[in-house]
């Protein structure tokens, strides 16, 4: 019985230890969807870190966020607020858009 | 009306692939194929339920809901598809004896999470455009164009397949099934690491160079293998990690003797 809870403690160490990288602190960044349009439309992150953005859709329809190079997409409901992790990211240009309003909704993350 | 078209080409071609290959199993097992009916039902309604309450989904676990959601349901299809895996090596190897309960509801599942997935998607996309006629009937007419389209391609796919000689329709049908299901479960290690909830990593490679995700070929490739151009380690191990289990699966189905069948040597 003893043994069996000392493993216990130990897998749930691991678990956290695990987990910790991804409860590490990541610099914020905000985007805003207004009018199909992303504001800021370019956005500089530092390169080779784990980055937070904080996208609102100020638009009353959804909208997805997406990006092929970034290998990210989430879908905001109007008025809603959506967290996506991104990063780390190797320096150079990331084009990001809005799927449901491809032509106008355009934006890119500059890394470096 | 081009880019709803597009759009929705692109998440029809992912069900689409899913159910065609499993009609083709279907065919090759001799099972019956009403489980389509119960997929599409269930599917639609799931799809319906799941974008009515996206945005409040969307707030669980500290915001990661959407990504837990979608990786729940990548998570189910693999499963699912594991299980089909098995019991379609096992059919090839025993004919049809030895009974199956769990195959008829596996092929149902599968099917019906796959369009639950992508409809949901699909129906949140089409309900943005309903504040104005004149928007909605282009996108309307669009998407459903690229709803035919998508279900042309799995047609197409699903009459390449059983037309094959039937050794090679097994190897296609397993192969398709371990390559699809390994794209759901780096799929879903994408939506983890998004949600940050798996440790943020770079990518390994960048393949785009060869095969870009934008290209017609990135994303036909996307819809039947997963395929990404810039994979992190921990994608590639979740894709490697389900070809293995898959392999595994269909080498040990296979292998089984039906019962009343002298142990093979």
């Amino acid at each position: 019985m003893r043994t069996y809870i000392s493993r216990m403690n130990i897998a749930l160490m691991l678990l956290l230890l695990a987990a910790a990288p991804a409860f590490a602190d990541a610099p914020e960044f905000a985007i805003e969807i207004r009018g199909h349009l992303f504001y800021p439309s370019e956005l500089k992150v530092p390169a080779g870190r784990k980055i937070k953005l904080k996208v609102h859709n100020a638009d009353p329809t959804p909208e997805e966020f997406e990006s092929y190079e970034l290998n990210r997409e989430k879908v905001i409901m109007g008025g809603g607020t959506a967290t996506v992790f991104i990063g780390p990211l190797r320096p150079g240009v990331y084009p990001f858009f809005g799927e449901f309003h491809p032509k106008t909704a355009q934006g890119k993350i500059i890394a470096e | 009306m081009l880019s709803a078209l597009v759009i929705i080409l692109r998440e029809a071609l992912e069900a689409s692939l899913i159910i065609s290959i499993l009609l083709a199993a279907s065919c090759f097992l001799g099972v019956s194929r009403s489980w389509v009916s119960w997929a599409l039902l269930t599917g639609l309604a799931g799809a319906g339920i799941v974008a009515y309450f996206l945005d409040a989904v969307s707030g669980w676990f500290g915001g990661a809901g959407q990504e837990l959601l979608n990786a729940a349901l990548l998570g189910a299809i693999c499963l699912s598809l594991a299980v089909i895996c098995f019991f379609t090596a096992r059919h090839a190897r025993n004919g049809a004896q030895g009974s199956a309960p769990l195959l008829y509801p596996a092929l149902a599942a599968a099917a019906g999470f796959a369009i639950v997935r992508e409809g949901c998607e699909i129906l949140i996309y089409i309900y943005s455009f309903t504040a104005s006629f004149e928007t909605f009937i282009p996108v309307l007419i669009g998407g459903g164009i690229g709803l035919g389209i998508g279900a042309s391609i799995g047609v197409l796919i699903y009459y390449l397949i059983i037309n094959l000689p039937r050794r090679r329709m097994l190897q296609a049908i397993l192969a398709v099934i371990a390559l699809i299901g390994a794209g759901m479960t780096s799929q879903a290690v994408q939506y983890l690491e998004q949600a940050g909830l798996l440790p943020a990593q770079a990518p390994l490679w960048n393949a785009g160079g060869w095969i870009s995700e934008t290209s017609l070929t990135g994303q036909l490739l996307y819809a039947l293998i997963g395929y990404e151009a810039t994979p992190t380690p921990s994608q590639i191990g979740g894709y490697l990690l389900t070809l293995c289990l898959m392999a595994w699966l269909a080498w040990s189905g296979a292998r089984e003797p039906a019962p009343g069948n002298p142990v093979p040597k």
